[in-house]
């Protein structure tokens, strides 16, 4: 293997580090930014009942079903969905 | 080593077995394609750690031993030789001699030791699955299961094992797909297994009168299809309880049957105007069950506007409902029935897509409308 070669392996795998950086960095802001809103919910406080509460949450763009509670929700959760339909049934 | 074979014989070993070699850099072992010359037989193994391959052939074996060539350059090289008997000659611990016709090519290899063991199969699971309903169940059900390695159990397809039936779901929370087929076998389980690990068997399991033999525990699931052996490890975590998300029989207020191959054309048609407009939220199509008709539209400012009606058999209530347009289409194309029943919930709650045959009676896709101008 010619120095060349071993340059471009290099090469390969220092992008392929720098491209999961991205990715990770990425990440790390989704969560620090979810992180806040968590807080200041928990500081804060909220003068709605827990219902409403995780209605809201839900409402905001939030997973609330234990598999992902708190992460981002880009489009309906089956599992969020259903705790929302049935607690709602429970209370009324 | 020093072993005869014919190319196509080669070629096959080489590419049921490629997929599973490594693409990451951090073991540069795993790159390779482990071949072993032993008892008259010529094993082909390649694994990446989450799923590893075993491909057994025959082969005129002139000397045993063992050898770990480059998977990709391998395979690429296999491709390409002549329809001939091939040469394969190990020189010293790390150079493979390929000769074909009145040729020759040397091509760099890694050390066979560094290669890791593949674990035995062994577990309380044992039994088979037919092979033509597992590779319709993992087509039909994997559309479902998420690529987000964020969230691991989702990017897996559950087996569920009990009696005589194994049932897959997957699910990436938006939707989820559930099939059932026959299983012939001792124990109870449910394991999570990587939905790569089995499109990979799906789809080497040409043979639809043969039956797959899986062997599983806690950690490790083994399945075997012929000369062929695939293990995969067991993602650790917890599925959520798909069953609390199907909804109840009394709930269902809509059902329609309607053509397949016309729904999905005009899916088609309707995406290429919805389509990726804002990310996430783009591809919405709105559908209006009523009378015997339905009624499918799609309008989004600066891309146009599209209507169509198609004929469909409807009992139950008049229901307009949003819904992703891809996800509708991956439903309906793995479900190859010719007339195919929505039954729904109401407008913003689940509801199901069904084949109409008695080949997908067991089959499920549960998909969420979208909810619009919240």
């Amino acid at each position: 293997m010619t120095l060349k070669d071993d340059l471009e392996q290099w090469r390969k795998k220092l992008n392929e580090v720098l491209e999961e950086g991205d990715v990770l960095h990425e990440r790390v802001a989704d969560l620090e930014k979810e992180n806040v809103l968590l807080q200041e919910r928990l500081v804060n406080g909220d003068k709605s009942d827990g219902f409403e509460a995780v209605t809201k949450i839900y409402d905001d763009g939030y997973h609330i079903c234990p598999a992902n509670f708190g992460r981002v929700r880009d489009e309906e959760c089956l599992f969020c969905l259903n705790f929302l339909l049935h607690k709602g049934k429970k209370d009324v | 080593m020093k072993v005869n074979i014919q190319k196509e014989d080669l070629l096959y070993a080489v590419q049921a077995v490629e997929r599973a070699v490594s693409n990451k850099n951090t073991l540069p072992v795993l790159g390779g394609i482990l071949i072993t010359a032993k008892d008259g037989l010529l094993s082909f193994r390649a694994t990446d750690l989450e799923m590893a391959m075993e491909c057994v052939i025959n082969g005129d074996i002139v000397e045993e031993g063992e050898v770990a060539v480059p998977g990709r350059k391998f395979a690429g090289i296999t491709r390409l030789l002549p329809s001939a008997n091939i040469s394969l000659a190990s020189m010293g611990r790390e150079q493979l001699l390929v000769e074909y016709e009145r040729s020759q090519m040397s091509v760099p290899c890694f050390l066979a030791e560094e290669f890791p063991a593949l674990p035995q199969p062994e577990g309380e699971i044992h039994g088979t699955i037919p092979v033509k309903p597992f590779r319709r169940l993992v087509r039909q059900v994997s559309i479902a299961a998420a690529n987000d390695e964020v969230r691991p159990v989702f990017t897996g397809i559950l087996l569920e094992i009990s009696g005589d039936k194994i049932t897959m779901v997957a699910t990436d929370t938006h939707r989820l797909a559930k099939g059932v087929c026959a299983w012939h076998g001792q124990g109870e389980a449910s394991l999570i297994i990587p939905c790569r690990t089995l499109q990979e068997i799906a789809r080497l399991a040409v043979n639809e009168e043969e039956e797959i033999t899986l062997t599983a525990n806690r950690n490790q699931a083994y399945f075997r299809l012929g000369n062929l052996t695939f293990t995969s490890r067991v993602i650790v975590g917890q599925y959520p309880d798909y069953k609390q998300v199907l909804p109840a029989d009394n709930l269902f207020c809509c059902h329609s049957l309607i053509h397949n191959h016309r729904l999905c054309n005009a899916l088609e048609r309707a995406s290429l105007i919805s389509r990726d407009v804002t990310r996430g939220k783009g591809n919405i199509v709105r559908l209006t069950f009523e009378g015997d008709k339905l009624f499918l539209a799609a309008e989004v400012p600066d891309e146009g506007t599209i209507k169509e009606e198609l004929a469909a058999e409807i009992q139950g209530e008049t229901l307009v409902a949003n819904y992703n347009a891809r996800y509708l289409l991956e439903a309906l194309k793995v479900i190859d029935d010719e007339t195919v029943c929505f039954r729904l919930t109401g407008s913003t709650t689940p509801g199901i897509i069904e084949g109409a045959s008695d080949e997908n009676k067991d089959y499920l896709y549960l998909v969420l409308p979208v909810r619009v101008n919240r």
